[in-house]
Order: C-alpha cells, then sequence, then structure tokens
C-alpha cells in the first residue's frame, strides 16, 4: 500500500515537520474489502474447524464400529458403538442404573464438599501460624506421597461397605489437595504485612478476613480442578473396593460377567459426569477471577 | 574467597562480618530446630497411637499398634514373597510410568506439529480428559487379565493422559512465529523438533512428573485392590479377607515408604534436571 499525498489536503504541523496522511476514497473501499474478507475467511474457518471436529468424532466411531462388524477385533474386547448404544438404552430402562448413578453422584457431591470445608478449615488454621505451618509443610509434603484413594480399603476395614464410608473416602481424597494448596496460600502471606496491620490495629477476625482469606481463595480455587476429579475417583475407587449400589460396583460386577458393552456404557455416563463437573468449576474459576479480566 | 587483609577497612566492615556470620550460625541452628520439631511430631503421632490402643484397650482388630506393625514388618522382610511382591508393585508403577511418559511424549509432539488435527480432536478430547482413568481398571483386567500387565497398561494409561496434556498444553503457549521462522530460514522439520521444541517438552514433562508418578501408584495399587495374583496390592487385600489387620498396617506403611521413595526420587530427578537446563 503505497501513501500518497493529496495535494489539497496536505497538513503540515509546523515545528515537528510530521505529515499526516488523508487516505484517499480507493484506499478506503480497499480497506473495507479487506476488512470483510477477513471476516469472512474468519466465519468459514470456524465453519470448517466445527466441521472437522464433528467430521472426527463421526471417524473415531465408525472406525471403532469397523473394528468390530470386519471381525478384526472381538465384541468382548472393545464391544463397539451400535452395541454400546443399545446397551445405554436398556441400562435407562433398569431401575437399578438411577439408584446407582444417584448414589454415586452424592458420594462424590458430599465427599466434595465436606472435603472442601475441612480442607480449607485445617489449612487455613495451620497457615496463619508460622511456626505450626513451618512443621507441618515437609509432613504434608510427605502424606502427599500417599494417594488418599489407597487408604480405601482401610476406611472399609474401620467403617464398613455402606454409604457414608465412601463419602469419607471421597472427602479424604478431596482434602489433600485442598489442604495443601489453602495452606500455601495461607502461610505465603506476607510477614510484615500482617505486622503493620496489627499495628494499625486492625483485629485478628478483620486480618483473618482481609488478608488471609483472598489469598488462600485464590489457591484454593486453584486446586478445586484436580479436587473435582479426585472426587469423581476416589467414589469409584471407593465403590471398586466394596459396595451395594453405586456406577463403580455396577462396572465391576458388568466386567466379571464379561458384559464389555455394559463396561462402556457406565464408563460414558462416568465421562459425562466428569465433563459437568469441569464445566461447573471452570465456570466457577470464571466468576471468581472475574476481577481479574 | 579472596584474601583478606590483616586490617579491616573500617568499623563498620567488621560490624558487618560479624552480623552476617551470626545470621549464618543462626540459620544453622534453626534448619536443626525444623528437623527436631519434625521429629517431634511423628515421634507424638506414634506414641499418641500407642498410648491410644494400649490406654484405651482398643481391640488390634481395629486399629493395631507400633508394636505390632513393626513385629509383623520384621518377620515380612524375613519372606521370599514379600520381595517377590515389592518388585511386581515396583515394576507395575516404573513401567507403566516409563510406558506413559513416552507414549504420552510422542503423541504430545505429534500433535504440536499438526496443529489442524488437534482443532479437529478437541471435544474428543476434552472427553477423555474428563474421564475417570481408573474406570478403566476393569476394562483392563478384561483385556490382560489378573497378571501384571493389566496394572501396567493401567498405570500407563493415567501417566499417558497427563503427560499428554501438559505437552498440549504447553504446545498452544510455544510461539508459533518462531517456529515458523525457524522453517523458513530452511531448518528441517526433524531439526526443528530436536532445537526448539525438545527442550520445552523435557521441562513439562519434569513439571508433570509428579502429577504423573502418583497416578502410576494409584493405577497399580487400585489395579491390584480389583483383581491380580501378586503385589503389595493384592497383599493388602489377602490380609484384609484373613482379617490380619497389623498385617494390613504394615503393608499400608510399606506403600506408604513406596510413595515416599518414588516422590522423592521424581523431586531429585527435577532439581538435577532443572539445574542443568539453566
Amino acid at each position: 500500500m503505497f501513501l500518497r499525498m493529496r495535494k489539497s489536503n496536505e497538513v503540515r504541523s509546523g515545528s515537528e515537520g510530521v505529515q499526516t496522511h488523508q487516505t484517499t476514497e480507493s484506499e478506503e473501499s480497499w480497506i473495507a474489502a479487506v476488512v470483510q474478507e477477513n471476516r469472512n475467511q474468519r466465519r468459514t474457518n470456524r465453519r470448517i474447524i466445527w466441521l472437522e471436529r464433528i467430521g472426527a468424532v463421526v471417524l473415531f466411531l465408525t472406525g471403532w464400529q469397523l473394528l468390530n462388524s470386519l471381525g478384526i477385533v472381538l465384541p468382548i474386547l472393545i464391544s463397539s458403538p451400535r452395541l454400546i448404544g443399545s446397551d445405554m438404552v436398556q441400562l435407562f430402562q433398569t431401575g437399578s442404573f438411577y439408584t446407582d448413578a444417584l448414589t454415586t453422584l452424592l458420594e462424590m457431591i458430599s465427599g466434595l464438599i465436606i472435603g472442601t470445608i475441612i480442607g480449607i478449615s485445617v489449612g487455613l488454621g495451620i497457615g496463619m501460624k508460622r511456626r505450626l505451618s513451618r512443621a507441618v509443610q515437609p509432613l504434608a509434603v510427605a502424606a502427599h506421597s500417599i494417594p488418599a484413594v489407597i487408604l480405601a480399603p482401610l476406611v472399609a476395614v474401620w467403617f464398613g461397605f455402606g454409604f457414608q464410608p465412601k463419602i469419607g473416602i471421597v472427602a479424604l481424597a478431596v482434602f489433600y489437595p485442598i489442604f495443601f494448596n489453602t495452606l500455601t496460600g495461607a502461610s505465603n502471606i506476607d510477614e510484615t504485612l500482617v505486622s503493620n496491620l496489627k499495628i494499625f490495629g486492625l483485629s485478628r477476625r478483620s486480618i483473618v478476613r482481609h488478608v488471609y482469606l483472598p489469598s488462600a481463595v485464590v489457591w484454593t480455587v486453584a486446586s478445586l480442578r484436580t479436587a473435582v476429579s479426585f472426587a469423581l475417583t476416589g467414589a469409584i475407587v471407593a465403590e471398586f473396593v466394596g459396595a451395594r449400589h453405586g456406577l463403580g460396583v455396577a462396572m465391576v460386577d458388568a466386567s466379571q460377567f464379561l458384559h464389555t458393552a455394559r463396561v462402556f456404557s457406565i464408563l460414558l455416563v462416568l465421562t459425562t459426569f466428569g465433563v459437568v463437573f469441569g464445566f461447573l468449576v471452570r465456570a466457577l474459576e470464571n466468576y471468581m477471577f472475574r476481577w481479574q479480566r | 574467597m579472596s584474601t583478606r587483609e590483616s586490617h579491616v577497612e573500617s568499623a563498620d566492615e567488621a560490624w558487618l562480618e560479624q552480623v552476617v556470620l551470626k545470621a549464618r550460625r543462626s540459620r544453622v541452628i534453626d534448619s536443626w530446630i525444623i528437623w527436631i520439631e519434625r521429629a517431634a511430631i511423628i515421634g507424638t503421632l506414634i506414641g499418641g497411637w500407642q498410648l491410644f490402643v494400649s490406654a484405651l484397650k482398643i481391640n488390634p482388630e481395629i486399629l493395631s499398634s507400633p508394636g505390632a506393625v513393626g513385629s509383623t514388618l520384621y518377620h515380612l522382610l524375613q519372606k521370599r514373597v514379600f520381595y517377590y511382591d515389592l518388585r511386581v508393585t515396583s515394576e507395575e508403577v516404573l513401567l507403566g510410568l516409563l510406558l506413559g511418559v513416552i507414549s504420552g511424549s510422542i503423541v504430545g509432539i505429534v500433535f504440536i506439529l499438526l496443529p489442524r488435527i488437534s482443532d479437529a480432536l478437541q471435544p474428543l478430547l476434552v472427553g477423555f480428559n474428563s474421564m475417570p482413568k481408573i474406570a478403566l481398571a476393569p476394562l483392563t483386567i478384561i483385556w490382560f487379565g489378573l497378571g501384571i500387565s493389566s496394572k501396567i497398561l493401567l498405570a500407563a494409561l493415567g501417566v499417558f493422559f497427563i503427560i499428554f496434556f501438559n505437552i498440549a498444553a504447553g504446545g498452544a503457549s510455544l510461539d508459533r512465529a518462531v517456529m515458523d521462522n525457524l522453517a523458513i530460514m530452511g531448518l528441517s522439520r526433524r531439526k526443528i523438533v530436536l532445537i526448539f521444541i525438545l527442550p520445552s517438552v523435557a521441562t513439562w514433562i519434569i513439571a508433570a512428573l509428579k502429577v504423573a508418578i502418583s497416578a502410576a501408584l494409584i493405577g497399580a495399587v487400585i489395579g491390584e485392590y480389583i483383581g491380580a495374583d501378586a503385589g503389595i496390592g493384592y497383599e493388602i487385600e489377602n490380609a484384609i479377607n484373613s482379617l490380619s489387620i497389623a498385617r494390613m498396617f504394615t503393608l499400608l506403611l510399606v506403600l506408604a515408604i513406596m510413595g515416599g521413595l518414588a516422590y522423592a526420587l521424581v523431586a531429585f530427578i527435577e532439581r538435577r534436571l532443572l539445574r542443568w537446563s539453566r
């Protein structure tokens, strides 16, 4: 694009000698055309991308179905979209499925809530006391090396295979990341800031509310995504170890009868849980950090 | 250290030296005190456990005691089967980790090099990421039976997803302009990968290693919980079924130590490799 000066509209500012340029009409329409083309291109690109995505999913499912129909792999091993589809229809017609799904969902949500509350309280409580947090930190790191779900059989031995112990296992699994992050967030507070606020006469309660809580909450929300995935994992493992109701039990039962289609159906339901909760957490993150954007 | 003059320039310097020495000394003592505090806390927990159990005469079937755990451990260490189980579980974790890291990095790098395919597979990836990986445990047992391979696969699956998603996420932060410039300058695709992408990939893998080894541990142990014929998790299930609670506690302790060692190993690797990359 060549800059052309229009004689009648030359503008010269006095001392600096800067010359501004007025666009000609042909240049203006050229610019407008380029911008419009850009917009169209972007819109087409987006449509293409969505088509590609749908195409990828279709390709995946077709390939899977072909592996089964052409007899390349036994249906017992990987089942097929068609079998899984028909099994899902059957699944949604059995009453026990809804009991199982609700049980798992409730275990997960209750454990998540309890674990988060306890994790935040203990994390804040320890994080606010300097010496205690320094001493506890390495222990927390060490405890971090044992994933909480591994202790599931222990909880089962102590409290049986009922509904509440499952909540306990989920709460334990959720507690770890939340506590650890809250502890880090609370103990990272600048000590001089707190001392200064105390000198200014701020009550301990206000200090907690306005200094510790916001910092800790940032760290907690950051760990919420991990916590939610741990909650789902914890609920499933808790049911693996032993339970009467729940999707995990249904899955183990199905696998023992080699009902692979049923296993995949339940896997799909669990994945849906994961997706929904993932969206919820992301929405929460966006809400909490909206002032940052 | 430079040689010191026999006389200091000024009184200020002497005073500064004293302050620095004092700070250094107090820092050393401080770190000792921290270790003493930690040992004290652990000692209190163990002592409290013992006190709790003996004072309230708790049924050993419920809570066992440090003494019982100690003696069981001592007896376990003399059985050959214990070392076999240890080896099985360690193999599951380490091989799963290795397999997962290698496959995750390869697929991850391919993903970075083919941006259109990564865009197209977006929804599938979101689905796979939200899938709880241990839910695949019954599936691996259908596929590979109760042997060691199903646990290796389960561990590897967990690690694969973690490493792959870390690399994919990191790849989005790579500067495409630099890559394009390198291509324009005439670097072959292979060289671009080696010189530009691999170092970043290595950093992302190391960053994700802690989470990855946790996933490998979970995969291996949970796999053993629900169906196995050997391994520490398998022994734990046996101990529960035969109501040998002391043995269960001992084995959980062994598992905890294994986890701790794995973590220490990863932390060591992290520190070493990060220092080297600077």
